[in-house]
Order: structure tokens, then sequence, then C-alpha cells
């Protein structure tokens, strides 16, 4: 069941991943963003940024892979600490809003990319990139172009791009939000099958309580303007499959977490 | 008629090879450094805008050989499209596209290759298709400020010579050859844009209903 723990306080003995201290990023001079957002993210986290549209969720992720610079405090990754773009932690894969594929390559060599990048060779790549594709089931389409492809095969074909260098950690960010809700469910249970079948770490970022509910083991909710950790909400980790989604503790679990996130973004709205 | 023919084709084909690969290695460095943007696009826009008619005669004096005062005429009309073109493509990249490759690490000449030149494409080849017309222009509006007959005469001096002798079908044949040389551009330059895009880009994708 639903254990609720304080801000920074687990008696997980994993080791930590990576941590955001005391981060404020203010875009513009204007209101902050995020404003002293302290995180700590451990090994085979399968964390959730839950909040509003707006609230900074993209931000955190963005200044976590080093695509944004905090304008205060420091992003820590063990054994190196940083706080510009040109640093981006080995073993770490985003996976966008939009599947940002390269148009003028067909889905296989969309797959190829970040190992081409790499220079490992053709013969050297295939066989991981087979691998991949056929893991988010694309294997038969590895001929097709993104526009020819639906936005759930794009989608996955991002996925397979972001799995196909081995990452240690995955960040995610809203990656299912234009999908249809089968699809939306289908890549939920395939994406729990990999990250259990590779121990990754997963950082993901969603406005959907359900989602939030289904997937992760952890739920960090953000409040709005500007983004606060607000708390972490610690789920027991069951077998997540299509019958959890009926079962009465899912329910109960996602009743929980909405309510948790009204309260907070109510709380800002009457200050 | 046929070897007038052929004369400005030459003219005409070469000049736009000039003017894709100048064009194309100047957005480039343009693009890759400031510098270069500061120092060179004063020039090409005043070259661009003052027309190549006014500028021909001063060419031809210059330039002894009338085969490459020609050339340098249709080259100045058509390499400005090109340029301009393929240095908005070359801006215009995905800024998504542009974070994924800054978290791959990439350099600037992998940047280059995989990413903005690809990106680009489309917009060369939009003014590429601009150039290739503009490219008989120059070459023709040459041959008509040069006025030179002889073994190396063009489409235009046949045009010029037979309104001289009153040789009105004469005159409408190379008019019409004149014409035809620039549709059969056209449409060549159109199949390599088809070639070229027709597999991901929305301007060449073959719809299905």
């Amino acid at each position: 069941m639903i254990s609720e723990l304080n801000k920074n306080n687990f008696n997980s003995t994993n080791s930590i991943i990576a941590e955001l201290k005391n981060v404020t990023k203010i875009f513009y001079n204007r209101l902050p963003v995020i404003e002293n957002l302290n995180l700590t993210i451990f090994k085979s986290d399968f964390l959730t940024l839950l909040g509003q549209s707006g609230c900074g969720k993209t931000t955190i992720l963005k200044i976590l892979c080093g695509l944004l610079r905090p304008t205060n405090g420091k992003v820590v990754w063990p054994t190196s600490t940083f706080t510009n773009s040109e640093n981006n932690p080995a073993n770490l894969s985003l996976v966008f809003q939009d599947p940002n594929l390269l148009p003028w390559l067909n889905v296989f060599d969309n797959v190829f990319l970040p190992l081409k990048l790499n220079n490992v060779t053709f013969q050297e790549a295939s066989e991981p990139i087979s691998h991949c594709l056929k893991l988010v089931g694309l294997y038969d389409y590895k001929d097709y172009f993104p526009n020819q492809l639906s936005g759930g095969m794009k989608m996955r074909t991002a996925i397979a791009r972001a799995l196909v260098t081995k990452p240690k950690v995955m960040l995610m960010d809203e990656p299912f939000g234009a999908l249809d809700e089968i699809t939306r469910f289908k890549l939920n249970n395939d994406l729990l099958k990999i990250y259990k079948k590779y121990d990754l770490t997963i950082i993901f970022v969603t406005h959907s309580v359900f989602e939030s509910a289904y997937l992760s083991n952890k739920i960090a909710i953000i409040s709005n303007t500007p983004g606060c950790l607000k708390e972490i909400i610690n789920l027991s980790n069951n077998s997540r499959t299509d019958e959890y989604r009926l079962s009465t503790e899912y329910s109960n679990n996602c009743k929980y977490i909405s309510k948790k996130l009204q309260k907070y973004s109510n709380e800002n709205l009457n200050e | 008629m046929f070897p007038a023919l052929i004369v400005t084709l030459y003219v005409t084909i070469l000049a736009l090879l000039l003017a894709v690969v100048l064009g194309v290695i100047v957005a480039i460095l343009i693009f890759q450094f400031k510098i270069v943007e500061i120092s060179l696009m004063p020039y090409a826009i005043i070259l661009q805008v003052t027309p190549v008619i006014a500028i021909a005669p001063l060419i031809i004096i210059l330039v002894d050989n009338t085969f490459f005062a020609a050339l340098i005429c249709a080259w100045l009309v058509s390499f400005f499209p090109i340029l301009s073109s393929t240095l908005i493509g070359l801006k215009s990249v995905d800024h998504n596209l542009d974070d994924l490759f800054k978290l791959y690490k990439t350099n600037r000449i992998q940047k280059l290759f995989f990413l903005q030149l690809p990106s680009a494409l489309p917009y060369f080849l939009s003014g590429f298709k601009i150039s290739a017309g503009l490219s008989l222009i120059g070459a023709i509006v040459a041959e008509f400020v040069t006025g030179i007959g002889g073994s190396s005469s063009g489409l235009a001096y046949i045009i010029i010579e037979s309104s001289y002798r009153l040789e009105i079908p004469k005159m409408f044949s190379a008019l019409v050859l004149i014409a035809l040389t620039g549709v059969g551009i056209f449409l060549i330059v159109n199949l390599i844009s088809y070639i070229v895009l027709r597999k991901w880009h929305e301007s060449e994708k073959i719809k299905e209903y």
C-alpha cells in the first residue's frame, strides 16, 4: 500500500544516480519556473514527476540532462558535478515529448543514428538495432520513413533509439501524451517490461495521474508556478499488468494521488 | 541553330553548377563563422540587387574572354537564391533535433553533415529551382550584351542577328528553342528534387487516399 515519506528521506540502500540540489531556474529574469528543488534519484527508481501543465516538469528534466543550466543550485551526478550543457553523463537517454525522428532517415537508420555518431560501424550495430526494433515490435517496419508511420510507431522508434545505446538512465518527457489509450496501455506495459529486463532507472514526466500510478514506484508531486517538489509518494512495486488497472488498489492509489495533486495546486491558487 | 543551343546550354549549366557549389560552400561558411557573414554578405547583396543587365557591359570590358564574361553574368544571377535559401535552411533546424544532437555530444562537423545539411536540403532545392531558370536568363542577357558572333555565338546572338536581317521565322525558332530549353531545365530540376525528397519530405510525398 501507499507509504508516505518526507522529502529526501528514504530508507533505500540503493546507490544514488543523480541529485538536484537547491535548483532554481529563472527564464528571462521573470518569475522562477522552478524554485529550490531538491530531488534524489536512486538506482532502479521508476520516478514520475507529476504536475499540471506548465509547472516546470520538462524544465527539471532538461536541467537534469544538461540541456538547460540551472540559474541557482546544481545537478550532481556521482563522480562528476556539472552545471553546463557540454557535459552529459554517459549512459543516459532522453525520450522527448515528440518522437523527434530525423525525417530523412528510415526507422532503421534513425535507431542507428546514436551509434553512428559514436563511430560504431554498421556491422557492429546491426545486431543491437535489430534487437531493439524487435523489442518495440517494429522490426518489420525498419525500411519505413517516419512520415509513413503512425504516432505510436514513431514513439516506439524513438524508444528503440533511446534503448540502442544501452542506457542506465532513461529520461522520458510525456512520451505517450499524444497517443490513444489502447496504444498507451500497450506501450506502458512494454516500457515496464523493458524497465525490468534491463534494470533501468527511469525518470518519467507526465500530467496523468493514472499513468503515474500505473508505471512508477515513486511519484514526485510538483506544484505550480514556481515548480516545487511537494511530496514524494512511494508505491509498492507489485506486478503491473492489465489486471492491475482494474484492481481496487490501483484505483485507491489514483484517488490518493489525485487528491494530493489537487491539494497542492489549490494551495498555490489561494496564496 | 544547334551549335548555338549547345553554347548557350554550356554557359547555363556551368554557371548553375558553379552557383550550386559556391552557394552551398559560402552558405556553410556564413553559417559556421559569424565573421564571414559580416564580411561577405554586403557584397553578395549588392551583387544581387544590381540588375545583371547593368553590370554586364562592365564585366565584358573587364573580362577579355566572352565565354567567361557570359559565365560570370549567368553565375551572378543564379548564385544568390541558392546562397540565401541554403542559409535559411541551415538556420531553421528543428530545435528539438538540435537538443537531441546536443545530448549525443556531437562535434560541429557531425552536426553539419548529419543534421544541418539534410535539414537544409528542401530549402536548397527550392533555391536551386529558382537559380536554374535564372542562370538561363543570365546566359542570354550576357550574349545580348556581348553581341559577338562567330563560332562561339549562342541563341541570343541568333535573335539579334535575325532581327537585323528581318528574318522573323529564324528569330521565332531561336525564341522557341530558348523557351524549350527553359522548360527542359525546369523539368530536370523538378525531377532531381522529386528523386531526392520523395521519400521523406512533404513537398514531394506521394499521397495515398
